[in-house]
């Protein structure tokens, strides 16, 4: 009798609407929605606080005039000027924490999709489940990538916007730990592609270990060797600039990446530091190798973007590389 | 009911030489069978024999290392196969944070076109499953429920369960199996029961295939399998085996004081004073169990076709 009774309800009618989720997207929004609430909202809130940074540091620094009083004039400009000293100990520490944040919400994407959304399942059993149903298996993996690849898209690009947009309102001389070149990773492009090649290498890695946290460690060790790989070879993407002087040139304060300092002999060849530098007289290193000028090599502050575009770009190809051997591996797992 | 939905000539699962590893050892070696449409099958074995690697391939969840296999005509895991088999595992893999609505608005996202709502939520609803209740809450046997509603709701040509009584209690095992006879028989949908409680399938299915160590032991109908096999029981007194049985094969031979019951493959009469008569299914199974020793038999129907699949 309670059969009949509660069988009232039939189906309910679904929802026409164009951008009503389907399919396997459908079911990874509903196994993660719980996690994807809460990452919501901390996302709301941090833009909201990066916002908030990015507004007081504007109205910091031209209230207090900083950008002039401290134009050209390094380090000292923090010493000689209170608001100077004020403004970076004021600002430094949530810049730095934020960036910090921009720069490892990439990883958190890669060991997420590695660990919790694909091997869990696979580790869990229930691919059997979705694997067996009329929508093909690699729609499964499609919806898996595609799902953290919008929502990176949209999370970590309006994350890194806002933080490079706080980042450009600090005069460079004020927070030396976070040129352009220290920052990196933090600023433009850099996070986002990023966080898609973390994405796909987790993919990879939880398709290949099918076990959860053995798939989390390959995700960060493989995220670890491209990106310090992608460290080591940063300075050489985009060609240096070469000044050569008769004096031993001091490190600019402008921005500039200083990459090499040493002397050049007659012949043009360099000789590193090490060999004639400080502490090494002139006249000996003229006279044991030849060597009468100084050259250094930089990347200005200019190269900054064109760093920027061509390591994202290798780390998007890199993220495409990934997702496409994840799909071969997928389709020798199944027929 | 099998004379109903017969399909003359209809292929649920061919196979031809299928040969299956699992790490270095060999899973399923040498498989050749085939199963017509609209039977009942038993996938029958010990434990181990192999069973639910045939499942998971047939299901296409993994690909066989050596020989052919079709499935509805098509390869198996194919785009135009994978729609029209149902398979449920033995551990019954569901998401254990869905509710038991979300599950079955799973299978509808997942099989646009297919998915027959009416069903899943009939299934459902006789089993009394609170609706808004997490998977992962729910007993065994109402998971089971679950997970046969899903399968139900796809509207399989071709259902492949792995054990799928074995939590239930016996009055729910009697429903469902029910339940199961009633949904075949009126849409023709094959059916594979991998099991070892015999008990389970006698009456049940109308098909037979007996794994033994990887190997096929038996294929076909129930009825001609029984109908070529005798149980023999009479007085013996000597050591070994009785010269009568030389001609026929012998599948088993117990002795209990001076009586002897044996199961044989009589190629003739048997010669000498033996009490004859058909086996059940169950004597026939136990005898095979009990002797992996005893050349394979394939009735006619489950020999596969030569020419497409053993080529």
């Amino acid at each position: 009798m309670t059969a009949i009774l509660s069988s009232t309800p039939t189906a309910p009618t679904p929802r026409r609407s164009r951008f009503r989720p389907r399919g396997f997207v459908w079911l990874v929004l509903r196994q993660h929605r719980a996690t994807l609430i809460v990452l919501l909202l901390l996302l709301v809130a941090e833009l909201f606080q990066l916002g908030l940074l990015g507004f007081l540091l504007r109205k910091d620094a031209d209230v207090r005039a900083l950008r002039d009083l401290c134009a050209g004039g390094g380090y000292e400009c923090v010493e000689r000027w209170s608001p100077a000293a004020d403004f970076r100990a004021g600002y430094g520490d949530a810049l730095h924490f934020n960036g910090l944040l921009v720069q490892y919400v990439p990883l958190l994407a890669g060991l997420f999709t590695a660990g919790p959304m694909v091997a869990r399942e696979l580790e869990s059993g229930t691919w059997r489940l979705a694997w067996t149903q009329s929508v093909p298996p690699s729609r499964w993996l499609a919806a898996k990538l595609a799902v953290p690849v919008v929502l990176v898209l949209v999370g970590v690009s309006l994350m890194a916007a806002l933080y490079t947009w706080c980042w450009t309102a600090v005069p460079t001389e004020l927070l030396p730990g976070q040129r352009w070149y220290d920052s990196f990773g933090m600023l433009g492009p850099m996070p986002v592609a990023d966080a898609l090649c973390g994405v796909a290498l987790g993919a990879l890695a939880a398709l290949m270990t099918r076990r959860t946290v053995p798939a989390m460690v390959l995700t960060l060790v493989a995220y670890g060797t491209v990106r310090s790989a992608l460290g080591f070879v940063r300075p050489y993407l985009w060609p240096r600039t070469r000044t050569v002087s008769l004096g031993m040139p001091g490190y600019p304060n402008d921005g500039t990446w200083v990459l090499e300092r040493g002397m050049l002999t007659r012949s043009g060849e360099r000789l590193s530091e090490d060999v004639c530098g400080v502490g090494v007289s002139p006249e000996r290193c003229l006279a044991t190798h030849n060597a009468d000028r100084w050259y250094l090599d930089h990347h200005p502050p200019a190269d900054h973007w064109p760093l920027a575009w061509l390591e994202a770009g290798i780390l998007v190809a890199l993220a495409a590389l990934a997702a496409w051997a994840a799909a071969r591996w997928m389709r020798r797992l199944v027929p | 009911m099998t004379d109903l939905t017969y399909v003359p000539g209809g292929t649920a699962v061919e196979a031809a030489g299928l040969g299956v590893k699992h790490r270095r050892s060999w899973a399923l070696r040498d498989c050749s069978f085939r199963i017509p449409t609209g039977r009942v099958c038993a996938l029958v074995g010990p434990n181990g024999a192999g069973k639910s690697t045939l499942l998971s391939v047939i299901a296409g969840l993994r690909r066989p290392e050596t020989g052919r296999l079709e499935v509805l005509g098509g390869s198996a895991g194919g785009p135009g196969t994978r729609p029209r088999v149902a398979y449920l595992p033995q551990d019954k893999p569901l998401y254990p944070q869905f509710t038991v609505d979300d599950t079955l608005r799973m299978g509808r996202e997942l099989n646009p076109g297919r998915w027959d709502q009416a069903a899943a939520e009939r299934l459902v609803r006789e089993g009394n499953l609170p609706r808004h209740a997490r998977v992962g809450a729910l007993s065994s046997g109402q998971r089971t429920r679950v997970a046969l509603a899903l399968a139900f709701g796809k509207r399989p040509d071709l259902l492949l369960l792995d054990e799928p009584m074995a939590d239930l209690d016996p009055l729910v095992r009697h429903e469902t199996t029910a339940a199961l006879m009633a949904e075949a028989a009126e849409h023709a949908t094959t059916i594979v029961l991998a099991s070892h409680v015999l008990s389970e399938l006698d009456g049940v299915c109308d098909y037979l295939l007996l794994l033994g160590d990887g190997r096929i032991r038996l294929a076909g109908e129930v009825e001609d399998l029984i109908g070529v096999h005798r149980v023999v029981v009479g007085r013996h007194e000597e050591p070994g085996l009785p010269r009568a049985f030389g001609a026929h094969t012998v599948v088993s031979a117990r002795t209990t004081g001076r009586q002897l019951t044996a199961v044989l493959r009589p190629e003739g009469p048997v010669a000498g004073q033996w009490e004859t008569s058909e086996p059940t299914l169950e004597d026939l199974l136990l005898a095979h169990l009990r002797a992996p020793g005893v050349p394979p038999l394939l009735t006619p129907s489950a020999e596969p076709r030569s020419g497409r699949a053993a080529a």
